[in-house]
C-alpha cells in the first residue's frame, strides 16, 4: 500500500535511532544497520511482485500535497510529494538495495566513530532511494542534493591519505552539475501548469476527483488558445510533476520554455537549452569525459564500502537523470543531439579505457573501468531504440554488480596489507586460491565476456547503435564501429592486470610481513563474493529475468521519445486541430 | 499665524492618531523605564536579571499591543501623513521584535557576561528607530528614524572595552555620520526639485517626472546611499567586517539582522516608487535605476562571498557571509513583484534564525579563530553537529530553509524576468546574467561555508582539545534556534 514510502523512510528512520545509540555499542548499531539493509532487500522482492510488468506506466503512486505557494497575480505554485514506481526505476531500486546491503557488510570493520558513520550510511541510502523514486522534480533535487552531504563526510573523515582534497572536489564537482539542474527545474517550474489543480482552480470541476481526460484537454485547450493569460492567469497552478512536465501541452505558452518562442540563445531556442543543462547536469553524475575527473580521486580515497556505494548506485543516479528527465521532458533535445551524446559516449568507452590502461593503482584503473562502461549506458540511450535502451538499463544495472565485485575484491586485498599497486604482487593465486578465483570471475565479467550480465549489455547496446541509423536514422554506423574497439581494449587493462598480480611466480614487495598478512578470504567477504557472483552469473544466462521487467517501459519510452520530439516542435494549434 | 482654532485642531489630530502609536510611545517609555532602573538597581546583585526581565516583559508588552491593535493592521497613514500603517509593516516589525526578544535571550543565558547595563536601553531605543524607519513615509522621519538607530548602533559596538573594540566604534561612528550627512544632502537635493518630502505621494512623483534629470540623479544616489549604508551592501559594506569582529556577539546578533529587516522593506519601497523612471544622464546616455540596483547586488555579491573565503577570524566571517546574504536578499527585491518581496522577507526571516543560530554557537564556546576549530568534531558531539547544521543552512543545501529562501528568490526573480519580456529587453539580459552570477556565487558559498566542518571533523590538531561544557539552557537554546531550520523547509510562511 505504502510500500514506496516505506521503502524511502526506512533508513531514514533507522539513521536517527541509530543517532540515540551510544557510540560504543558498535555492535547494535552495526546489526540495526545490516537488519535495515536486508529489509530494504525483501522489499524490494516485494515490490517485484506488485509491479505487473507488462503495463510501462507509472504504478503504486503516493500522491500528496505539500507546499502551495502563491505567486500573486502569476498564479500559485504547487511541490507534492509523489513516489512512483515503473520500469525504469524499479530495477535501480532493486541495484540499490543490493549495493548497499553489500555496502553494510563491507563497512563492517569500522572501528572509529562508528555511530557517525552508519547514521550518515543510513542517511546516504534514504537519499539513494529517494532519489529513484521522487517523480516530483523539487522532490527528486532535494534528494540528489542532500545525497552529496553524507559522502563529503564519509569520504572526508574515513577515508585514505588524500581525503580532504578528494571530499571537497567530489562535493562542489557534483553541487557545480546540481546548479544547472536547479536553473532548468525553477524554469520548468514557473512554465508547467498543473492541469488538474487548474481546473479546479478555475471551476470547472467541484471535486478534484472527478477530474478525468475531458477535463485535462479543456483546460490545455484554454491554455493553448491564450485564455488563461492576462486576467485569468492568477488561476493558474504550476507544478513540479514530472509527469506533468513531459506533455507539450502542459507548457504556458509565453514561458521561455513554450516551444513557440522565437527567440535563440547562441543559436538554439531555449528548450534546447536546457536540455543541454540537464544533460550536464547529470553527465557529471555519470561521469561522462570531459566532466569525469572527480570519479578517480573520490575513489581511491574512499572506504572499500563507499566506493562500493559510489560505483555501484551514485553514478546511476546520472543515467536514470537523463532518462527520467532530460529525455522525458525534452526530447526533441534527445533527438538533436543524439550524435553528440553518442559521440559522447564512444569518447567515455576509449578514452576511460585508455586511461585505465595507464593506471598503477588498481582502484584507480577499475574507477577509470567504470568511466568506461557508463559510456555504453549513454551510448546506448542515444541510440533511441529498443534494443539500445534496454541494453543501457542492463548495463547500469549490470554494472553496479560487477564493480561492487571489484571494488570488493580491491579491498581484501587494500585491508591486509594497505597497498594498491600493481607492480607489487606477483603470483596471488598459489597464495590466495578463493580469492584468485573470485577475482577471474569478476575481471571477465567485467570486459564483457558472454556468461556474464556484462555480454548481454554490451551486446545490445552494440545491437541498438548498429541498428539506430536503419530505424530512426539517428546515429551513423562509425559511431558503433568505434565502439566496439572499446570491449577490446576493456579486455587488454583486465587481462594484463590479472596476468601481472595474480598469475605467474609468487612474489609480493613487502616481503615477509605481507606475506603472512594475506590470509585468503575470511567468511563475511565470501558473504559478499558469492551472491554477487552468483547473480551476474544467472542474470548472463538468463537475461529475460532483466529484461521482462524493463521491455514494456522501453518500447514506449522510445516510441513516446520519437513521437513527442516530432509534435514538440509544431505550434500548439498544430497539434490541436 | 496661527489661530486658536488650526492649532487646537491640529493638536486633535495629533491626540487620535496617538492611539494608533502605542507600540512606540510604550517602547519610548520602557527606554526611560530602564535607565530609571539602571540607576536605582545599580548596587544589586541580581542587577542584569531585573534590567533582562523588565524588557523582555516591555517587548512581549510592544507585540501584544502591534497585535491586538486595530489600527496597526488597516492600511492607514499617521501624524499627516508621515507615518503608515499596515499589515505587512506590522509583520515586519513583529520581526524586528523578536529579533530584539532573541538578543535579550542571548544574554540571559549567559551567565557570566559582562556587559553594560545600558545595553538594554540602547536596544529598546534603536527597536523604536527601527520601527520608525519601518513606518516612514516622509524622507525626514526616516532620516531621523535611521538616525536614531545609528546612534544606538555606534554606542553599542563599542561595549566591548578594548582597544579594539573603541577603534571599531570610532570608524563606525565616522563612517555612518559620514554617510548621514551624504543622504541628508540627497534628501535636500530631492526636497528642491520636488518640493515635497512624502515619497510615493502623488506631487513627488509627478514633479520627480518634471525635474532636472542630473540632479535628481545625485539627489537620488545619495539618498540611496545612506540606506545601503544600513544594510551593509556593496559599495558601503566597509564598516561591517570592522565592527563585527570587535563588538561583543549579542550585539552582532543585533546588527545583523534588525537593521537589515528594516532597511531592506525600506528599500522595497523606495524600489517602488523607483521603478518606472529612468534618467537621462546626457542625451546619449540613458540610466536605467533598476541597472544601477543589479550593479549594487552583483557588487555586494561579489565583495561578500570572495572575501569570506579568506577569512580567518570568524566574526569577520559572520560579517562577510551576512553581506552576501544581503546580495541574495536584494534580489528578490530586485524582482520588484509582490512575490519577490515575500520572498525577500521570508529570506530575511530564515536568515536572522541561521545567524541567531551560528553566532549563539560561537558565543557559548568562545572560540574566534578559524584555526581553534580543528579537531573539535572529536570531543563536541552536540556542539559540532549543530554548528554543521547551521553550515549546512547557511550555504543553502535542502532540506533546510536556506535551501528554499534562495529557491523562492531565484524563483521571484525568473518570474518577474519572464513576464517583462525575458531576453528580449536589454535590462532582461543582464538580469539573467545576474542570476547566472548569482548561481555561481552560492557555489562559492559553499565552499566557504564548508571550511567549518571541515576543520572540525577532518583536519587534525596539534593542541590539546579540552573538552566544553555548557549549561542545560545554553544547549536547550541551541537546539531551540536549529530546529527552526528544519521546519521552515517544509512549511514555507509567506
Amino acid at each position: 500500500m505504502h510500500l514506496l514510502s516505506l521503502i524511502l523512510l526506512l533508513p531514514l528512520f533507522a539513521a536517527v535511532v541509530t543517532l540515540f545509540l551510544p557510540d560504543y555499542q558498535r555492535k547494535k548499531i552495526k546489526y540495526v544497520a545490516i537488519f535495515v539493509a536486508t529489509l530494504e532487500v525483501i522489499l524490494s522482492i516485494k515490490l517485484y511482485t506488485k509491479i505487473d510488468f507488462s503495463n510501462a506506466a507509472i504504478q503504486l503512486l503516493e500522491h500528496h500535497q505539500w507546499l502551495r505557494l502563491g505567486l500573486g497575480s502569476f498564479g500559485t505554485l504547487s511541490i507534492q510529494y509523489v513516489l512512483g514506481v515503473d520500469g525504469l526505476n524499479f530495477s535501480m531500486i532493486l541495484l540499490a538495495s543490493l549495493v548497499l546491503f553489500i555496502g553494510t557488510i563491507a563497512s563492517w570493520h569500522i572501528e572509529e566513530k562508528t555511530k557517525g558513520y552508519f547514521a550518515l550510511y543510513l542517511l546516504l541510502s534514504a537519499s539513494v532511494y529517494g532519489c529513484f523514486l521522487a517523480l516530483d522534480f523539487f522532490l527528486f533535487f532535494l534528494f540528489f542534493e542532500f545525497m552529496l552531504l553524507p559522502m563529503y563526510f564519509l569520504i572526508g573523515i574515513w577515508g585514505g591519505v588524500r581525503r580532504e582534497y578528494a571530499s571537497i572536489k567530489f562535493f562542489l564537482y557534483t553541487l557545480f552539475g546540481s546548479v544547472f539542474v536547479l536553473i532548468v527545474m525553477i524554469l520548468l517550474g514557473i512554465s508547467t501548469i498543473d492541469p488538474v489543480q487548474t481546473a479546479l482552480n478555475l471551476g470547472l470541476v467541484y471535486d478534484i476527483h472527478l477530474v478525468d481526460e475531458q477535463v485535462v484537454m479543456k483546460v490545455q485547450a484554454l491554455l493553448s488558445s491564450g485564455n488563461l493569460s492576462g486576467e485569468l492567469k492568477h488561476l493558474l497552478v504550476y507544478t513540479m510533476d514530472t509527469r506533468y512536465m513531459t506533455d507539450i501541452k502542459n507548457i504556458v505558452p509565453e514561458s521561455i520554455l513554450s516551444n513557440l518562442n522565437n527567440f535563440t540563445l547562441f543559436g538554439l531556442p531555449p528548450r534546447l537549452i536546457a536540455f543541454a543543462a540537464l544533460m550536464i547536469g547529470f553527465l557529471v553524475k555519470l561521469p561522462a569525459i570531459p566532466f569525469h575527473t572527480w570519479l578517480p580521486d573520490a575513489h581511491v580515497e574512499a572506504p572499500t564500502a563507499i566506493s562500493v556505494v559510489l560505483a555501484g548506485i551514485l553514478l546511476k543516479i546520472g543515467g536514470y537523470g537523463i532518462m527520467r528527465f532530460a529525455y522525458g521532458i525534452f526530447p526533441e533535445g534527445a533527438v538533436h543531439f543524439a550524435v553528440t551524446i553518442a559521440v559522447i559516449g564512444v569518447i567515455s568507452i576509449i578514452y576511460g579505457a585508455f586511461n585505465a590502461l595507464a593506471m598503477k593503482d588498481m582502484k584507480k584503473m577499475i574507477a577509470y573501468s567504470s568511466v568506461s562502461h557508463m559510456g555504453f549506458v549513454l551510448l546506448g540511450l542515444a541510440s533511441l531504440t529498443a534494443e539500445g535502451v534496454n541494453g543501457a538499463l542492463y548495463q547500469q544495472f549490470s554494472h553496479g554488480i560487477i564493480s561492487t565485485m571489484l571494488f570488493v575484491i580491491v579491498g581484501v586485498l587494500y585491508d591486509r596489507t594497505h597497498n594498491r599497486n600493481i607492480d607489487d604482487y606477483r603470483g596471488l593465486a598459489s597464495k590466495m586460491p578463493q580469492y584468485t578465483t573470485f577475482t577471474v570471475i569478476a575481471f571477465f565479467a567485467a570486459l564483457g565476456l558472454p556468461g556474464f550480465s556484462g555480454f548481454i549489455a554490451e551486446i545490445f547496446v552494440f545491437l541498438g547503435a548498429f541498428n539506430s541509423q536503419s530505424i530512426n536514422g539517428l546515429l551513423p554506423h562509425w559511431i558503433a564501429i568505434v565502439a566496439t574497439f572499446g570491449v577490446l581494449l576493456g579486455a587488454t587493462y583486465f587481462l594484463w592486470a590479472l596476468q601481472k598480480m595474480y598469475f605467474g611466480k609468487y612474489w609480493l614487495k613487502g616481503g615477509h610481513e605481507w606475506n603472512e598478512a594475506l590470509t585468503d578470504l575470511s567468511n563475511r567477504e565470501l558473504y559478499m563474493l558469492v551472491p554477487l557472483s552468483l547473480i551476474t552469473i544467472v542474470f548472463g544466462i538468463f537475461p529475460h529475468l532483466y529484461f521482462d521487467t524493463t521491455a514494456a517501459f522501453s518500447i514506449e519510452f522510445v516510441q513516446e521519445t520519437l513521437l513527442n520530439s516530432k509534435l514538440n516542435v509544431q505550434s500548439f494549434h498544430q497539434i490541436l486541430r | 499665524m496661527f489661530s486658536i482654532d488650526q492649532l487646537s485642531n491640529q493638536l486633535r489630530l495629533i491626540t487620535q492618531d496617538l492611539s494608533s502609536f502605542g507600540a512606540e510611545l510604550l517602547l519610548g517609555v520602557f527606554f526611560l523605564v530602564l535607565i530609571l532602573m539602571d540607576l536605582v538597581f545599580n548596587k544589586s546583585d541580581h542587577k542584569k536579571a531585573i534590567l533582562e526581565t523588565t524588557s523582555l516583559f516591555g517587548i512581549l508588552a510592544v507585540a501584544y499591543l502591534l497585535i491586538n491593535n486595530v489600527h496597526t493592521l488597516t492600511n492607514q497613514t499617521l501624524f499627516a501623513n508621515m507615518i503608515v500603517l499596515g499589515k505587512p509593516i506590522t509583520v515586519v516589525k513583529l520581526m524586528i521584535l523578536s529579533c530584539t526578544f532573541l538578543v535579550i535571550v542571548f544574554n540571559a543565558i549567559k551567565k557570566n557576561f559582562l556587559i553594560p547595563s545600558e545595553f538594554y536601553a540602547l536596544l529598546i531605543a534603536s527597536t523604536l528607530g527601527l520601527f520608525i524607519m519601518v513606518m516612514s513615509a516622509n524622507l525626514l522621519m526616516l532620516f531621523i528614524a535611521m538616525e536614531l538607530v545609528s546612534i544606538a548602533s555606534y554606542i553599542m559596538s563599542g561595549f566591548k572595552f578594548d582597544k579594539k573594540g573603541a577603534e571599531a566604534g570610532m570608524k563606525y561612528l565616522l563612517f555612518g555620520a559620514f554617510s548621514s550627512a551624504i543622504m541628508l544632502y540627497g534628501i535636500s537635493l530631492i526636497y528642491g526639485l520636488t518640493g515635497s518630502l512624502y515619497y510615493g505621494d502623488f506631487q513627488f512623483l509627478q514633479s520627480l517626472s518634471v525635474a532636472n534629470s542630473k540632479l535628481l540623479f545625485i539627489g537620488i544616489l545619495f539618498a540611496f546611499g545612506g540606506l545601503i549604508f544600513k544594510i551593509s551592501a556593496a559599495p558601503y559594506q566597509v564598516w561591517a567586517p570592522d565592527v563585527y569582529e570587535a563588538a561583543p556577539i549579542s550585539v552582532v546578533a543585533f546588527l545583523s539582522t534588525a537593521p537589515k529587516i528594516a532597511g531592506i522593506f525600506v528599500m522595497v519601497f523606495y524600489w517602488q516608487v523607483l521603478n518606472n523612471f529612468s534618467f537621462s544622464w546626457s542625451s546619449a546616455i540613458n540610466i536605467d535605476w533598476k541597472l544601477i540596483y543589479y550593479i549594487v547586488i552583483a557588487l555586494t555579491l561579489l565583495i561578500g562571498n570572495f572575501s569570506a573565503l579568506w577569512q580567518n577570524n570568524l566574526k569577520r566571517f559572520v560579517a562577510y557571509s551576512s553581506i552576501a546574504h544581503v546580495g541574495f536578499i536584494l534580489l528578490g527585491v530586485a524582482a520588484g513583484t509582490s512575490f519577490g518581496t515575500k520572498s525577500a522577507l521570508f529570506y530575511l526571516g530564515g536568515y536572522a534564525l541561521m545567524n541567531f543560530a551560528f553566532l549563539w554557537l560561537l558565543e557559548v564556546s568562545e572560540i574566534e579563530k578559524f584555526e581553534d576549530l580543528k579537531d573539535i568534531g572529536k570531543k563536541q558531539g552536540l556542539w559540532a553537529i549543530l554548528l554543521t547544521i547551521c553550515c549546512v543552512a547557511l550555504a543553502g543545501i535542502p532540506p533546510t530553509v536556506g535551501f528554499s529562501a534562495k529557491f523562492l528568490v531565484f524563483t521571484a526573480l525568473l518570474e518577474s524576468w519572464n513576464l517583462s519580456g525575458g531576453l528580449e529587453t536589454v535590462n532582461g539580459k543582464i538580469a539573467l546574467l545576474l542570476l547566472l552570477f548569482a548561481f555561481f556565487n552560492t557555489l562559492v558559498g559553499f565552499f566557504y561555508y564548508f571550511k567549518i566542518p571541515y576543520l572540525m571533523y577532518i583536519k587534525k590538531s596539534d593542541k590539546i582539545i579540552t573538552e566544553m561544557n555548557f549549561s542545560v539552557p545554553a544547549k536547550v537554546f541551541a537546539v531551540a534556534m536549529v530546529i527552526p531550520l528544519f521546519i521552515l523547509f517544509f512549511k514555507s510562511i509567506l
